[in-house]
């Protein structure tokens, strides 16, 4: 069939607005953040081309080092969080037989979502404070009112409380990806478990993970990605004190950007961060490539 | 033998639906104080932490209500401006995209694609400069412009995917009929789309509501400043009173679950296909 061709004009009408706003909101930014990291930047000042020069300040940085610890350290425990709870509630709501409970608990469990992070954030604040704070509170409870403390405020436990935070880490959107996977799986794969007598925790490791490979893949990247660029909520827990106990690299740049004015600098951060995380995002392609060409 | 097959497998699941309950109960636990501590002055907060509210200072709400009340405008004109450019700007480019034929399509399309990748860490101070040298720190365009042109990634992209999806024959029989690409866009297209617009709708105000950063370092005016930034700063408002305080984040609280129970489909659909945004 002859199909009418549309006129130029009207076409480049209908792409104008999206390319226009993306070339100076997104491309133009993006290629800036790869050049001003090679420029001597004040705040108000001209950049000046100094080639490695920031990276060979980082290397030299010591905050930057202390920094990378806590990192790794959140990076390991917010892979351990989704990959363990969410997928143990997901199990157990896939387990129930009632359609309606299921639909209940699943509603319930990402309520949690729906409240704004910052408030979510705040709370978690609250329940950390070391006069009235909910964790001190139910501590003192259960006859353990010598562990009371200032959880935030000490450098011994404030990172580990910043881990604690949405415990028991159970909702989300990791549930909602395990769940989309389950649903896939589910029926004729597990009847015919049933009629081998491959049941509970069994099935779930030797067919069900194999089968939730590709959500755990996503799940592992989208994990990392967010634990790599999230500073937000230490800025707002502990500014990433006390001292560098919590001080992690994302928030070093944003201290070094707008409050000491080394934009440059701040950009040899933020790039640095960007080519580990697209580092990642390769290797969690090659990944998955892999896993496709497993019988 | 039959019996006791069933009668075991109910047991196992009575055991499911008790953990589910503890891990229920924990994950809401949090909010539920908020609630109830929310009603309480200082003085019953300190002496009877678990105790119901004696009396329930309902005036907290309102305390909490006018303080926020600027900041929860300023997103919410944000908000509104925001949200339907996006859509129309992103349904129109993923019409195009998906539905015309012209030189450099999918080029046009991979470049969007590409911007999948590019995360906010690499472009947060580049951006900055940028809306500085513009003379637009300060203002409603440092947030508007920014969030209208980052919307459109995901939006194009969705756009597209289900634009492509529609079988050819519907196109065809109204190009039959006379109908000119604005009008197949306006009166096909469109009205087809609106879950996916739903969608992205909910993903775009969900992203502004939450962002703080931005809106943290472009605005400086606190008659401008978005609900976000402005609720970490409100408490002082209190004397540390921490009953308003909470009030305040249950104020703040209610346009997202007002959002989710409107469009709970749209919204579990959102934050899962919002995944392929890294």
């Amino acid at each position: 069939m002859r199909r009418r061709r549309t006129s130029l004009f009207v076409i480049v009408l209908m792409l104008a607005p999206t390319l226009i706003l993306l070339a100076l909101f997104n491309y133009y930014p993006a290629v800036l953040g790869l050049s001003r990291a090679f420029t001597r930047w004040e705040t108000g000042e001209e950049p000046q081309w100094i080639g490695f020069g920031n990276f060979v300040a980082m290397w030299n940085d010591e905050f930057l080092r202390l920094s990378l610890r806590n990192l790794l350290i959140l990076l390991i425990a917010s892979v351990l969080k989704t990959l363990t709870m969410p997928l143990l509630v997901a199990e157990l709501l896939m387990s129930l037989r009632s359609p309606r409970w299921q639909y209940i608990l699943r509603t319930a469990f990402i309520l949690p979502m729906v409240v704004p992070g910052m408030v979510t954030m705040l709370l978690w604040s609250f329940i950390y404070d070391g006069s009235v704070g909910l964790l001190n509170q139910v501590l003192k409870l259960l006859g353990l009112g010598a562990l009371t403390r200032s959880w935030l405020g000490e450098s011994g436990t404030a990172l580990w409380a910043i881990i604690g935070i949405g415990f028991p880490w159970a909702g989300g959107l990791a549930l909602l990806i395990y769940l989309a996977g389950l649903n896939q799986i589910s029926g004729d794969v597990w009847d015919s478990c049933q009629v081998d007598g491959v049941s509970g925790l069994r099935r779930v490791w030797y067919v069900d993970l194999p089968l939730l490979l590709p959500q755990v893949r996503l799940l592992v990247i989208l994990t990392l990605i967010g634990a790599l660029q999230d500073f937000g909520s230490i800025l707002i827990l502990t500014g990433g004190g006390p001292g560098l106990a919590t001080h992690v690299p994302a928030l070093h740049m944003y201290f070094q950007a707008f409050r000491f004015g080394h934009m440059g600098y701040a950009s040899a951060i933020g790039l640095t961060l960007f080519v580990v995380i697209f580092v990642l995002s390769l290797l969690n392609l090659l990944w998955g490539r892999r896993l496709e060409r497993l019988p | 033998m039959r019996a006791k097959r069933r009668r075991r497998v109910r047991l196992s699941e009575v055991l499911s639906g008790l953990v589910l309950a503890v891990l229920l109960a924990l994950s809401l636990l949090p909010f539920g104080m908020m609630l109830l501590l929310s009603l309480k002055t200082n003085a019953d907060i300190f002496t009877r932490f678990w105790g119901l509210p004696q009396p329930a200072r309902w005036d907290f709400y309102q305390q909490a209500g006018v303080a926020l009340k600027g900041y929860l405008l300023n997103t919410l004109i944000v908000t509104a401006v925001v949200v339907p450019g996006v859509l129309l700007f992103s349904s129109l480019a993923g019409y195009a995209l998906a539905r015309l034929s012209f030189r450099g399509r999918d080029a046009v399309f991979a470049l969007i694609l590409a911007l999948l990748v590019v995360p906010g860490i690499l472009t947060l101070i580049p951006t900055y400069a940028l809306v500085q040298s513009m003379g637009l720190l300060n203002t409603r365009w440092a947030l508007i412009l920014p969030y209208l042109a980052g919307g459109q990634v995901l939006g194009v992209v969705l756009c597209r995917t289900f634009f492509a999806s529609l079988p050819d024959e519907l196109f065809e029989a109204m190009r039959l009929d006379g109908a000119g690409d604005v009008q197949i866009y306006r009166h096909l297209a469109l009205p087809l789309s609106l879950p996916t617009l739903a969608t992205i709708a909910i993903m775009t105000a969900l992203g502004i509501y939450n962002d703080y950063i931005w809106p943290l370092v472009t605005i400086s005016d606190s008659s401008l400043q978005t609900f976000t930034v402005g609720v970490t700063r409100f408490a002082g408002e209190f004397n540390l009173d921490y009953g308003p305080t909470l009030a305040g984040y249950v104020i703040g609280s209610l346009p997202l679950i007002a959002l989710f129970a409107v469009g709970m489909r749209a919204f579990v659909q959102g934050v899962t296909s919002g995944a392929l945004k890294a």
